[in-house]
């Protein structure tokens, strides 16, 4: 409970928006990771990165954020790349078929 | 259907149990996270900890997001795996649970969003199911430590009762275990027992062959296809070995069970075995259902027929016989008759969507090699049931009774369950009974059309218009009826010059009474026209009915009119066993009855015909009346003849024909009911002025 939380760091550049996240993806919190993602989408740089080397859990309801904010980033011409995604969590998004879908980079060093 | 499924949790000494209720909460999954997590680490169990944290969560985040209620978390941990239960409190039917599909879509628009929390139980638990409990239900899920499970091609088997070491290894179904499976039987007080019956069943079998999952299914040939009946832990996945046994049912059930076992040892004798206890069970209610539906058909049949028996019109009867049809046993339904030609009309025609009607009327409006028409046009000829094509898919009957062909009944099939040959069979049964009905009815209406022409015959058409003599007559017949009534009245000349004014009221009613009315008025007119004095004409009229009358009797009132002194009308009056007649003054005061009354004719022999003299003075009136005005009633009270002597007291000075309708309004006005004899009013008034 007490560590249920999520935490985001935003840092932007010029054509980059990187989201550290850090804690646990789940009901309580996909919508605080939605939130932000919104906002940066308000004046779209044309890559989002979200940094998951700091997400110790994510459900399907991580999982299915992580679809709609794709879908709106590809809407508003951007790209939402995934990077330092877990071994459990890539294998969860094996299982559901998500990893051909959503943008993963593991090995593009984080900023 | 989801499988009724208690996960294993037989106390052991290595177990490690956890339970805690938790608030419908956003924050709840990771409360229950936590419960599962330090669960683990006591049982050393750190393996699991990945799956059984996303687990926990997908079952208490469905529990939250659905049940809205309380959820109670059983964490059961042992050296081998661990178990993890999510019930919620509440009632009402169970979800269906689905197991959301894999993406195979690299398009991120054409992702769906959610409904993989279940996939995701199904790929990593090596079981899961549902429990019902009297509180709510619960979702379960087992997962055991890599080696016994791992990739999930190997399936956990949980410890029979009494076996509780057997974990692994080839399972011997316990005598406690043989004997559940043998001993579980259907709750005798439930609607529909079946299902849970099955899940039961299901789940012991499942439990003691050590199948990952189980299916149920049933087709019970009602046109919805196969359906799952019970269904127990997970989907079988690809490649792994089934278990299918036929279930020993009769047509048009059909059914199979199907266990996610290897055929191994004893799971095919108890896979075998479960499904004849559930066939025996299935047969059981297929032969109840089929009792329900006959009985159902039957009642059904029962109503139409009362319902057509009473309808004596022809387009009443044709008309509700698709009310009856649609929708119960079909989608549409028209009715077709022959007409003296030998052509079919449309009579009537029904659809169960309102808005399709015009459409069906469109259809049924085409000709052609292949129409409709051409197909009833067949069935009419042959007598015998006909398909009808597409696209008003159905079939037409002939109607025919009393070896007559009236016409088609044309039924169209239900989208989305066929016609069944008990459902044909009342369809057949209905169309013999409509039929019947509307011959009936056409007979009824021709009869009724006989009896109108006769009696219309046995009252002159107009009254003779004479100087000073004012006659007017007002007559109503029963109500639709096809029975003649037994009054007439007439206007004679006489050979001196004075007109004979008749009334009579022949008993009885329908045309044999109608014969003996149109007998009396011929023999009256030729004798009174011979100039025959009135007794005598009533003497052989009476001779005549004892004779010929078959048993039916008359009673008349004979008024002999003529000048008198001044302007006076001379009345010669003869009352053989009729009502008096009322004579109203002109001058006002009390209306009277006069006359003197004598004996009604075909009775007896001899008859007395006393004669009474009656003057008119000017505006004077006298009303001549049957029973049917007198006998008029309102409930249990008669109109009587006080009531009609009141009523004509007022109307004095009044022309005839004003007399006459006054009187008329105010017998029929005196009750709702209608008439149940004919009501005939005849006014002789001294026009003189």
């Amino acid at each position: 409970m007490d560590r249920a939380e999520l935490s985001i760091t935003v840092h932007r550049t010029g054509d980059e928006a990187v989201l550290r996240l850090a804690g646990e993806i789940d009901m309580l919190t996909a919508a605080q990771l939605s939130t932000v993602v919104n906002e940066i989408l308000t004046e779209p740089p044309p890559r989002i990165v979200l940094d998951l080397g700091g997400v110790t859990f994510c459900d399907s309801q991580g999982l299915g954020t992580l679809v709609v904010l794709s879908r709106k980033a590809s809407h508003a011409q951007a790209l939402l790349i995934l990077t330092n995604v877990g071994d459990f969590l890539l294998r969860v998004l094996d299982i559901t078929g998500l990893r051909s879908a959503l943008m993963i980079r593991n090995d593009a060093p984080a900023p | 259907m989801s499988a009724e499924a208690g996960p294993a949790t037989d106390g052991g000494p290595e177990e490690h149990v956890r339970r805690v209720r938790l608030p419908a909460d956003r924050r709840t999954p990771a409360a229950a996270r936590a419960v599962v997590r330090s669960v683990l680490a006591e049982a050393d169990l750190d393996e699991l900890l990945n799956e059984a944290l996303l687990l926990t969560t997908e079952l208490s985040t469905n529990a939250v997001e659905h049940a809205r209620t309380e959820l109670d978390i059983e964490v059961t941990a042992d050296q081998v795996g661990l178990t993890v239960t999510v019930s919620d409190f509440a009632s009402g039917p169970v979800d269906e649970l689905t197991v959301g599909v894999r993406n195979l879509s690299e398009d991120i628009t054409e992702v769906a969003e959610r409904g993989r929390g279940l996939l995701l139980v199904d790929h990593f638990a090596s079981r899961w199911g549902t429990t019902y409990l009297p509180t709510g239900k619960g979702v379960w899920f087992r997962l055991d430590r890599a080696g016994r499970d791992g990739t999930g091609s190997a399936p956990f088997v949980p410890p029979a009762a009494g076996d509780p070491d057997g974990i692994g290894q080839t399972v011997v179904p316990s005598a406690g275990a043989m004997s559940a499976l043998m001993q579980t039987t259907p709750d005798p007080y439930a609607d529909d027992p079946l299902p849970d019956f099955a899940a039961s069943l299901l789940t012991r079998v499942a439990e003691m062959v050590g199948a990952a999952g189980g299916v149920v299914r049933l087709d019970r040939g009602d046109g919805q296809g196969s359906q799952v009946l019970a269904r127990y832990g997970r989907q079988p996945r690809a490649g792994s070995d089934l278990l299918r046994v036929p279930l020993a049912v009769h047509r048009p059930y059909a059914g199979e069970l199907e266990l996610d076992a290897a055929p191994t040892a004893y799971a095919q004798p108890l896979a075998l075995l479960t499904a004849e206890r559930l066939s025996l069970h299935l047969e059981n209610d297929r032969l109840r259902r089929a009792d329900v539906r006959r009985q159902a058909w039957l009642t059904f049949l029962a109503e139409a027929s009362e319902l057509l028996a009473q309808s004596l019109d022809v387009e009443l009867t044709m008309a509700l016989v698709p009310q009856l049809v649609v929708p119960r046993l079909g989608q549409w339904c028209a009715i077709h008759t022959t007409d003296e030609w030998g052509r079919l009309r449309l009579a009537a025609a029904s659809h169960a969507d309102e808005s399709m009607l015009p459409q069906l009327h469109a259809t049924l409006r085409e000709a052609g090699t292949d129409s409709i028409q051409a197909r009833l046009r067949e069935a009419s000829r042959n007598g015998t049931r006909t398909p009808l094509g597409s696209p008003m898919e159905g079939f037409a009957v002939p109607l025919i009774a009393r070896g007559q062909r009236l016409g088609t009944l044309a039924v169209g099939r239900h989208q989305r369950h066929r016609q069944d040959p008990d459902e044909i069979g009342v369809l057949e049964d209905v169309a013999r009974r409509a039929a019947l009905a509307i011959e009936n009815a056409r007979i009824h209406a021709e009869r009724r059309r006989v009896a109108q022409t006769l009696q219309q015959s046995l009252l002159p058409p107009v009254l003779p218009v004479v100087e000073g003599i004012g006659f007017a007559a007002e007559y109503v017949p029963t109500g639709g009826d096809a029975e003649v009534g037994g009054d007439f009245y007439d206007v004679v000349p006489m050979p001196d010059g004075r007109w004979l004014v008749v009334i009579g009221d022949v008993s009885g009613k329908g045309v044999q009474a109608a014969a003996v009315t149109g007998l009396c008025r011929d023999v009256i007119r030729v004798l009174a026209g011979d100039g025959k004095p009135l007794p005598e004409v009533l003497a052989r009229l009476n001779e005549t009915l004892v004779e010929r009358g078959s048993g039916r009797y008359c009673t008349l009132a004979l008024a002999a009119v003529g000048p008198g002194d001044g302007d006076q009308l001379d009345v010669g009056l003869h009352l053989a066993g009729h009502d008096r007649p009322v004579l109203v003054h002109s001058a006002g005061g009390p209306a009277t009855f006069v006359g003197t009354g004598g004996t009604a004719l075909g009775l007896l022999d001899a008859i007395t015909t006393p004669t009474s003299q009656i003057a008119l003075d000017p505006g004077d009136c006298l009303v001549f009346y049957t029973d049917g005005v007198t006998e008029r009633r309102r409930g249990r009270e008669l109109f009587g003849t006080g009531r009609l002597r009141d009523a004509a007291a007022p109307l004095a000075g009044y022309s005839a024909d004003v007399v006459a309708a006054r009187l008329r309004a105010a017998t029929i006005n005196f009750s709702v009911e209608e008439p149940r004899d004919d009501i005939a009013i005849l006014v002789l008034r001294n026009d003189a002025v």
